[in-house]
């Protein structure tokens, strides 16, 4: 997907630094959100994007840079916006319900009744009060819960009415801090499904931070990749999957292996054979993700390209399976390869390894040459629970 | 805000009573469940000048006095304080204050732990109720429940009387005068603190670590004395902590039992003799008799490991069997002594009173008086803690753990201590303020303001930075979060803490015969003077009034709260 050029973006972060004492959480940080649609600020822990939303809310007052909404600078040298004069509403991990309110009034509690002007049409501000807060309930499908308490709910429940809130005062736009983190596996994937149906429903822009790759690629229309404060990569969910800016994005997204080639005129030639590669002529390191390479018996192999190993394990997940095979040249790397459940391989056979005949990312050699066959990234295959 | 706090509750509400808690935070024992995720690393941010000065300044205030004290006793010369303080009458008060501390402690960890373990481990009949009516004896005074050994047991007590109309007894053996009566009316008494807090780590230890013990091949005494009894440990180290302090510092029980201890021997050095400082010098022996108490507990307490998360799952009762109606008979005992007999003495004197055409006038003066001190005193405290308590919350940091702490030096002394202090600081400094309701009240705040502080502090606690966050976004400026978010949120904690410093100075004996003015009466004092001169008639009635005032605050403060089931939401 290519994003739309838009001539002015909604948030517009330029040169942003945030700092806590000695320690620099976000580092000179550019960042254009469109307006619509979901961005999703991916990293690990620690790496600065929740500061970066909390300095876009207005949470954090920056060391340096500025950071526009709408055209409209709200901080920067010599100027700050509160938080409440923003006109961006925040959803946070638990949801923040405040625990004294019913639904209805957390609901209406961003709905802030008119006092002095407005004299004889009260009543009436006060129903359309009362009509969009519940408005709001009937978006995220709560409104029969309006009479309840927070703690009456359940964690998603929590979560949607939390959204609601968030959007009643029809903000420009919806921070999301890390928002299904608190929610358990089964219930994190509906959550989301249903905050994405409801984000779209309402046209509301969002930005939503989450340490979880999965999350990001699935939910969001744009990913901000972070790293050590900074943003390595902006682009589409399969751009920065497939297309990583470096090989540090692809270590990080993603299952997958790095190893070394050599590219002549189009084509990386590597231990796995030879691949398209739009990159300049050269050493490089190429990116070999687990759904790149097919397992072939050894009895069925045809003699043209591949390398030989043994497979040492295999692992099953149910729509896919994933087989761990033992090179037999070239040091007796462990590669992954994720196949569509077919054919067993038992733990023992001698298999082949043959490249999907594909374009793959290459990326400038590293120094010292020691990436080859470099697992790429920590990340556990997908279909575990639990993702660190 | 609405009370579905579930087991955090019981740690919470068992932190802001008991002052061992908040000596060293809540102990292993009372922490509140951790948060579902482990907070994201702290951000530095520093203190607003507007908390941090007040708290300062309030920590400074309740300590001064107590400082001034050791330099009030040295004032007679090293000398001096050495031939008061290394002598044959102190060292025996060491040993005699000891020796009551040991005996209550072992007496009511005698009664705690059998106690507990029946009501929350076995399917004793009744045990509801019976986990209530265990907690009940805190809502007695140590002077009320003397008055009642007294004047059941006294040499001229109500079975004296019975005694000499059937066999012509005139007059009993003081027995329930001395060690007896004092290990007796202190241990039957306290033992509830030790109990509340058991019955709460008997409900949340995991029913898992004693199921694989008996896996494992053990059987239930030994899973008993193997598993359970030391996951009590910290529980029961920080409930007879509180049992000790509450024991060295008592003055009502061994004042009219008549047992010397330090706290008797320091009233008579400064009611008798000329010379003060004798007094104040007792007092620092006393004071260092706390400290070694509290370290010595703060040594056994480290050694305490950590428990791993519970799962959720209910605890399977033990069966009691052919022991389910012995047992029963034993707590209905308990229960007969512990709030039948004090009672029942109450409520017989009490209709004699009425009867003898006893005026309520002497006791109504006296419960008008305590009533305007402890109030003040409540709405002093919940003023004075709030800075630390916002401070401690909100921007938790080394100095102002350290500032809080220091404001715990009050609740940790006994009263005779405080009081003591508060008199020579006052009569040297303030000689305007001697001898008037305002130092009372200061000594109440210096006493009890631990007790405003953790309610507050946990109040302000619980509501999350997170919330202003939410609310901030959502349009509301700083005023405005705190007008319809923070202040709507922290009032219960608030008015909890007041209720609690309200509760325990309506029930302050020592600080009270010391400051007030002359001819100004509580409720604690008059019961005090009418039970020592064994006019039990003037006893009564006060004494009534002070159980009924303070059994309601008793059960919604501290005993519901310990007792609620985990989950019970």
């Amino acid at each position: 997907m290519i994003a739309p050029a838009v001539p002015s973006p909604l948030v517009e972060v330029r040169g942003l630094t945030v700092r806590y004492g000695e320690r620099v959480a976000v580092d000179g940080v550019d960042l254009a959100v469109a307006a619509g649609g979901v961005t999703a600020l991916l990293g690990p822990s620690g790496c600065g994007k929740t500061s970066l939303l909390r300095a876009i809310a207005g949470f954090e007052v920056p060391a340096a840079g500025e950071v526009a909404i709408a055209g409209r600078v709200v901080a920067g040298p010599g100027c700050w916006v509160p938080p409440e004069r923003r006109r961006v509403a925040m959803v946070f991990q638990e949801g923040a319900l405040f625990p004294h309110l019913t639904v209805r009034g957390n609901v209406l509690y961003g709905l802030p009744r008119r006092r002095w002007f407005g004299g004889g049409r009260r009543g009436e501000a006060e129903r359309s009060r009362a009509e969009r807060a519940r408005a709001a309930l009937e978006l995220v499908g709560m409104a029969d819960l309006a009479e309840r308490y927070p703690d009456q709910l359940s964690g998603g429940q929590q979560q949607r009415v939390a959204l609601a809130r968030a959007l009643a005062p029809e903000p420009s736009m919806v921070l999301l801090d890390e928002p299904f983190a608190s929610l358990d596996a089964t219930l994190r994937q509906r959550v989301r499904a249903e905050v994405r149906a409801i984000l779209e429903a309402a046209g509301a822009t969002a930005v939503l931070v989450t340490h979880d790759q999965e999350e990001a690629l699935s939910v969001a229309d744009t990913v901000a990749v972070m790293a050590g404060g900074r943003i390595l990569q902006v682009g589409s969910p399969e751009a920065v999957y497939r297309r990583p800016a470096s090989a540090a994005v692809a270590r990080f997204i993603g299952d997958g292996q790095l190893v070394d080639c050599v590219v002549d005129a189009g084509v990386a030639r590597s231990v796995f054979g030879r691949a398209p590669a739009g990159a300049p002529d050269g050493p490089g390191l190429l990116l070999v993700r687990p759904e790149d390479l097919t397992v072939m018996p050894e009895c069925f192999y045809d003699g043209h390209e591949g390398i030989a190993g043994e497979v040492v394990r295999r692992t099953f997940y149910g729509h896919d399976l994933v087989d761990e095979v033992r090179l037999h040249e070239d040091g007796g790397e462990v590669v992954r390869v994720r196949c569509l459940a077919g054919p067993a391989h038992a733990p023992g056979e001698r298999v082949r390894l043959v490249l999907r005949h594909h374009e793959l990312p290459v990326f400038p050699a590293e120094r010292g040459g020691a990436a080859n066959h470099r697992p790429a990234g920590g990340a556990p295959p997908p279909g575990d629970a639990v993702r660190s | 805000m609405r009370g579905r706090d579930g087991g955090a509750g019981t740690a919470g509400a068992l932190a802001g009573v008991l002052p061992a808690a908040g000596l060293r935070g809540p102990g292993p024992a009372l922490r509140p469940a951790a948060p579902s995720r482990p907070p994201r690393a702290r951000r530095r941010r520093r203190a607003p000048a507007a908390l941090a000065l007040p708290a300062l300044a309030v920590a400074a205030a309740v300590n001064l006095p107590l400082v001034y004290l050791f330099v009030r006793s040295s004032e007679g010369g090293l000398g001096r304080y050495l031939d008061t303080v290394v002598s044959a009458r102190t060292l025996g008060l060491v040993g005699s204050t000891l020796g009551l501390v040991a005996g209550v402690v072992a007496l009511s960890l005698a009664v705690a732990v059998p106690l507990a373990w029946l009501v929350a481990r076995t399917d004793l009949p009744g045990r509801r109720f019976w986990a209530v009516a265990g907690a009940l004896p805190l809502v007695f005074p140590s002077y009320v429940s003397a008055f009642a050994l007294v004047a059941v047991l006294g040499p001229r007590g109500y079975l004296q009387g019975w005694l000499e109309a059937w066999l012509g007894i005139e007059r009993l053996p003081g027995l329930v005068y001395g060690y007896g009566g004092a290990l007796v009316a202190l241990a039957l008494f306290t033992y509830p603190y030790t109990y509340l807090l058991a019955v709460a780590a008997l409900r949340r230890s995991d029913p898992a670590l004693e199921e694989t013990s008996r896996v494992l091949g053990r059987g239930r005494w030994r899973t008993f004395f193997g598993v359970v009894l030391p996951r009590l440990r910290p529980a029961l180290l920080a409930g007879s902590l509180l049992v000790a302090l509450y024991t060295l510092s008592d003055f009502g029980a061994v004042s009219i039992v008549r047992y010397d201890t330090f706290t008797l021997a320091i009233y008579n050095a400064y009611r008798g003799l000329f010379d003060r400082t004798v007094a104040a010098s007792l007092a620092t022996v006393l004071v260092a008799l706390t400290v070694a108490l509290i370290a010595l507990e703060a040594l056994l307490a480290r050694r305490v490991r950590p428990a791993p998360p519970a799962t959720g799952r209910p605890l399977e009762r033990v069966r009691l069997g052919r022991w389910r109606w012995p047992a029963l008979a034993a707590v209905a005992v308990l229960a007969l002594v512990t709030l039948g007999l004090p009672l029942g003495v109450i409520a017989y004197w009490g209709a004699r009173a009425v009867a003898l055409g006893n005026p309520l006038g002497a006791a109504g003066g006296a419960a008008a008086g305590s009533l305007a001190v402890s109030v003040a005193a409540a709405l002093a405290a919940v003023a004075l803690a709030l800075p630390a308590a916002a401070w401690a919350a909100r921007h938790p940091s080394r100095p102002a753990r350290a500032v809080e702490r220091a404001s715990h030096a009050g609740y940790a002394l006994p009263g005779i201590v405080v009081a003591l202090s508060l008199v020579f600081f006052v009569s040297r400094y303030l000689p305007a303020l001697y001898q008037t309701l305002a130092i009372l009240v200061a000594a109440y705040v210096v006493r009890f303001l631990p007790e405003a502080l953790a309610a507050a502090r946990s109040a302000f606690a619980a509501v999350p930075a997170r919330y202003e966050e939410a609310a901030r976004s959502l349009g509301r400026g700083p005023l405005g979060v705190l007008a319809t978010l923070t202040l709507p949120l922290v009032r219960p904690g608030l008015a909890a803490g007041g209720g609690l410093v309200f509760l325990t100075a309506m029930k302050e004996l020592p600080a009270t015969l010391i400051l007030r003015p002359i001819g100004f009466d509580t409720l604690a004092s008059r019961v005090w003077s009418a039970a020592s001169e064994a006019i039990y008639s003037e006893a009564a009635l006060p004494a009534l009034l002070l159980v009924a005032a303070s059994a309601l605050p008793v059960y919604m403060l501290i005993i519901r709260p310990a007792l609620a089931e985990r989950g019970a939401a």
